[in-house]
């Protein structure tokens, strides 16, 4: 075993419903080192968020979680709701995607961050309140003296967002997870929320789990990364070595597709198909369908999965044909095969 | 806040001006008050032209909508057809029909509102289903229907019963089979959630056991040979006899009120505990619910503080729309058991025994001036519930 | 060289099931909504057509059998003039159930039309037509209808009394009406219409309506319930449906002072009405659930 702060392994969800059983998660293993920062990035539907729910604990009743995810030295899978109390806000923080809901409208900015601190700390309201503004100060509200009795629809998005940052950080968490934080913020208000978590990340050392769809907002921030698709990892590394050495056909599609100088003037590559339902698992590798260079053995068996310890990890059997290729993104070009 | 208060009730009066001329149109078509006048033999025309110059009913419509207008603004409603005032007789109506109904409301409300927290909380459960079938029953009680059956149920076997009072031994063991049984299934759910521990359920349906059974038997023999008078009354709304000392008088009151009050309850409960219900499942998924889970708080605090707490906010709509329901519900059940309250009023004015207009007209426009002034009541609770709301 | 397997095309799609089949499905796996859809038409059936099959009259007496309790001849038991309350019932019943359908038609669809031109147009034409919803709002439709209906004296044919309460009860629907509408038209399918150049009656009736028509359906049927309570209420305060006509809550006041004596002349015409309400209201909340997309029920 790694020192890992968090150590996931083979998480799986289920959600029953009235067509079907829909596995979301398929085998997920994954380590998280103190203070690092680990970008998990995959099409919507591969998983990425229920993955950080299940380990928050906050899936609907009816959802049937396996595995292990244990913090520390504890296991935090299978927890009834009282004794997750002590993880969540704690020592695991999640922020959410959209900060026009995230907040309770009828409460003061103030009053919801006193209660995150007094939830897990005996503090007197006065010691809270001054806590509580300096929270607003660390995540750069202006005024955060007289913002205190600001109710949430008098702030715009960006603040929003900050506010539930410092909502996350009240009480120091080990662990951070950011779900989509900057996806319904503009593009400039992205910038100075990547920012805050940067500072924070420096001033506090919380080791963050950031998700997202976007690659580009992870190449300033992540130190490792984690490619997910329909369930599961398919690759993970160091954000360097996967950026410049992808070894799974889907990331290597993923990278292809973001605009980039070298794309002025000719089509962008694209991935052609859409991710598989999840409720009628086939055989084999599920990106096969889509993926140009599949073969036989691509459609009866899917590859090993990733394992946690290995430094570059890849989910694919035709990953030593892939290192030999000197063109990675050709393979996307055209549709016959290599 | 105030400013918001001001405009409400700005907007108010051109509905009430509105309303009245709607309500005095109605009215004046609401048949005929002479009609009975009419049909008598030996009236001679002239004194039929007489009744209608006294009555006004000979002069064009807006000059008696401005006379009335000009008078009930005043105060003045007017006589009724026996040369009564109407205002003195309305105010007695209204105090009774108001005090069965805002009790009623209360009632209504407060149970209302917490099965349906429970209910959303626990949704398909056993619980939620039941009452959700009980909502529904009430829903689709016929009020004239129910106010008869609670009248021979709830006072005449009642007081029939507390003439003889006693405890049949199948009654005794059915109860206690009933508390013993419940307690058991609750206490095998809490094992299942590991809130208690295991043979809790065994612990508790055997204390639950033992207690019932105590109460039954001991009731048994408390109950035997003992004298009530009839305590539920079903005639009229008060005692006669208004000199008794002060306890007896409001177990008096009590026991005249109780029968209508609970016919009344059972109209507005089903609507606030359905739509609690409702409200509570959609704030149970929201966003900043599960935001408020994220930060580790207890779940009851949860469910109160964030989700009840804005599930409230549309109630607050809820409980106009009773308000005239209500209103319907007090004209049927003071008829069955005789309260002289607004709904007899009503009655009376439309056929006793021919149409009254002044009482008709104040008591529709008092009706409306009341659905109004709680409209601006229900906006302001609106606006304190929901802070948003404030900034417009 | 390798070759390829299987191409981007196959996809594991589930089944697509157009939107009506996915309704009527759900709402079949509603199994109490199912049970009082049953009980709906039984008894909507039996108040039709059981004057020509039940071997007794409603105006028949049978002298040898006054005040008779339940028995095999006379299931509901008879009167203290012979009537045979079985036939009562079912033709209270059914001019019960008319009136109810009448006002729920006519009501759903003033609601509608208002509602539609309220939301679609906004603006003034909403609010003069939300005013006027307000306002006759504020006085509650027992009273409304009651002095209207209180003229039409002698009789109270069934038709007018349909007449009056459904001009009166569609505020409901209006406003449902009109917030699906005030939505809707903000979708893009309303602009791009618009932009070819579509006529707004057209759009408001060939596009926004059919997707508002759930919440439609469903407020047309509560309203039945509504309606059947509104019209007994008020034939029992003897403002409604008059003698010789029949109604379910005629019936109950005719007959409320004998229910210490002669109990089964009083259950049964509440009952019917409780039965029909309730049987009414579940259906309404079996077709809200089926076409709430999301509401799923999760089998846990």
């Amino acid at each position: 075993m790694t020192d890992a702060l968090l150590q996931v392994r083979d998480l799986t969800v289920e959600f029953p419903t009235d067509d079907g059983v829909v596995r979301a998660v398929r085998g997920v293993s994954f380590d998280l080192r103190r203070g690092e920062v680990l970008g998990i990035v995959g099409e919507s539907g591969c998983g990425k968020s229920v993955t950080n729910l299940a380990i928050m604990g906050l899936l609907p009743k009816t959802a049937r979680v396996g595995g292990s995810v244990r913090i520390g030295d504890d296991e935090v899978i299978g927890r009834f709701p009282g004794e997750m109390r002590e993880i969540r806000g704690k020592r695991i923080a999640m922020i959410f995607q959209d900060p026009m809901t995230s907040l309770n409208p009828v409460y003061t900015v103030g009053w919801q961050l006193v209660e995150t601190i007094r939830a897990h700390r005996e503090m007197k309201k006065a010691e809270a309140r001054a806590k509580a503004v300096d929270l607003l100060r660390l995540v750069g509200i202006p005024n955060p003296d007289d913002r205190f009795d600001s109710y949430p629809h008098e702030f715009s998005g960006g603040m929003r967002q900050r506010v539930v940052i410092a909502m996350a950080i009240a009480n120091d968490p080990e662990v951070l997870i950011a779900d989509e934080p900057t996806t319904a913020l503009d593009v400039t208000v992205q910038a100075q929320i990547l920012d805050t978590l940067q500072r924070i990340r420096r001033e506090t050392g919380t080791a963050i789990i950031f998700i997202t769809h976007d690659l580009g907002v992870l190449a300033g921030m992540a130190d490792r990364l984690l490619v997910m698709y329909a369930g599961r990892v398919v690759e993970s590394g160091r954000i360097e070595d996967v950026f410049d050495d992808p070894q799974m056909p889907y990331t290597i599609g993923l990278l292809g597709a973001i605009p980039g100088e070298d794309s002025h003037g000719r089509r962008l590559n694209q991935i052609k198909g859409a991710p598989p339902s999840l409720m009628r698992v086939p055989e084999g590798c599920l990106f096969a369908p889509r993926c140009p260079l599949a073969v036989d053995a691509c459609g009866s068996s899917e590859p090993g999965a990733v394992e946690p310890e290995i430094d570059h990890g890849v989910a694919c059997h035709r990953v030593n044909d892939v290192k030999a290729m000197a063109d990675r993104r050709s393979i996307f070009l055209n549709e016959r095969a290599i | 806040m105030t400013a918001f208060i001001i405009r409400r009730l700005l907007i108010a009066v051109p509905v009430l001006f509105l309303a009245s001329v709607f309500t005095f149109f109605l009215v004046i078509n609401s048949g005929d008050p002479l009609e009975n006048l009419r049909a008598r033999p030996g009236i001679s025309p002239q004194v039929i032209r007489n009744e209608e110059v006294r009555l006004g009913l000979d002069k064009p419509f807006v000059e008696r909508y401005t006379t009335w207008a000009g008078n009930f603004v005043t105060g003045d409603l007017g006589n009724d057809m026996k040369n009564r005032p109407v205002w003195p007789q309305l105010w007695s109506a209204i105090k009774y029909t108001l005090r069965l109904v805002l009790i009623a409301e209360l009632i209504a409300i407060s149970i209302g509102l917490m099965i349906g927290i429970v209910s959303g909380v626990r949704q398909y459960s056993g619980f939620d289903y039941s009452t959700t079938f009980i909502s529904f029953l009430f829903f689709s009680l016929p009020v004239f229907w129910f106010a008869n059956l609670l009248k021979v149920f709830g006072a005449i076997k009642f007081n029939d019963w507390l003439e003889n009072p006693g405890i049949s031994v199948a009654f005794a063991v059915v109860i206690t089979a009933f508390f013993g049984g419940s307690f058991y299934l609750i206490g095998r759910k809490r094992e299942r959630l590991r809130i208690a521990k295991p043979g809790a359920r065994f612990k508790w349906s055997g204390i639950s056991l033992g207690v019932t059974a105590l109460v039954m038997l001991s009731a048994m023999f408390y109950f035997k040979n003992r004298e009530y008078g009839r305590f539920v009354k079903t005639l009229g709304s008060q005692p006669r006899d208004l000199a008794d000392s002060l306890p007896s008088r409001v177990w008096s009151y009590v026991g005249h009120g109780i029968l209508p009050v609970i016919v009344l309850f059972t109209i507005s409960y089903a609507g606030y505990s359905r739509y609690m219900r409702a409200s509570m499942l959609e704030q149970l998924n929201a966003d900043h619910v599960r935001t408020a889970r994220a930060k580790g708080i207890s779940e009851t605090r949860v469910i109160l503080r964030h989700a009840f707490r804005n599930a409230l906010i549309p109630i607050a709509t809820i409980a106009t729309l009773s308000w005239g329901g209500l209103i319907a519900g007090a004209v049927i059940t003071e008829r069955v058991f005789a309260w002289n309250g607004m709904g007899d009023f009503f009655l009376d004015s439309l056929s006793n025994p021919t149409p009254d207009p002044n009482r008709l007209l104040a008591f529709v426009m008092i009706t409306a001036t009341f659905t109004i002034v709680f409209n601006i009541v229900a906006d302001i609770i609106y606006a304190i519930l929901d802070p948003r709301i404030r900034v417009n | 060289m390798e070759t390829i397997v299987g191409s981007h095309e196959t996809e594991f799609a589930v089944e697509v099931r157009s939107q009506w089949r996915t309704v009527v499905r759900r709402f079949v796996r509603h199994k109490l909504a199912m049970i009082s859809l049953v009980t709906l038409t039984i008894i909507f059936l039996a108040s039709i057509f059981g004057k020509y099959i039940w071997r007794f009259d409603f105006m028949e007496r049978d002298t040898a059998n006054l005040s008779q309790p339940p028995s095999w001849t006379h299931p509901f038991g008879t009167d203290s003039l012979g009537k045979d309350m079985l036939a009562l019932t079912l033709r209270g019943a059914q001019r019960s159930i008319l009136i109810a359908l009448m006002v729920s038609i006519l009501s759903t669809t003033i609601g509608v039309t208002l509602g539609a031109i309220a939301g679609y147009f906004r603006g003034w034409t909403d609010a003069v037509i939300m005013r006027i919803t307000d306002l006759l709002l504020t006085i509650p439709l027992l009273i409304l209808a009651g002095c209207i209906a209180w003229q039409f004296d002698g009789g109270g044919s069934w038709w007018l009394l349909s007449l009056i309460l459904g001009v009166l009860s569609w505020q409901g629907t209006a406003r449902i009406v009109r917030g699906e509408f005030l939505s809707l038209r903000e979708k893009e399918f309303v602009e791009a219409a618009r932009a070819i150049g579509v006529s707004d009656r057209r759009i408001i009736f060939r596009h926004v309506l059919p997707n508002a028509l759930g919440p439609i359906i469903v407020s047309a049927t509560l309203s039945i319930a509504g309606a059947i309570l509104v019209e007994t209420a008020l034939s029992y305060l003897g403002l409604g449906v008059k003698a010789p006509d029949s109604s379910l809550g005629l019936l109950v006041s005719d007959y409320q002072a004998a229910f210490q004596t002669r109990p089964w002349l009083f259950w049964f015409p509440g009952i019917f009405i409780i039965l029909i309400c309730l049987s009414v209201n579940f259906v309404g909340d079996g077709l809200r659930d089926a076409f709430d997309p999301k509401q799923t029920r999760v089998r846990a």
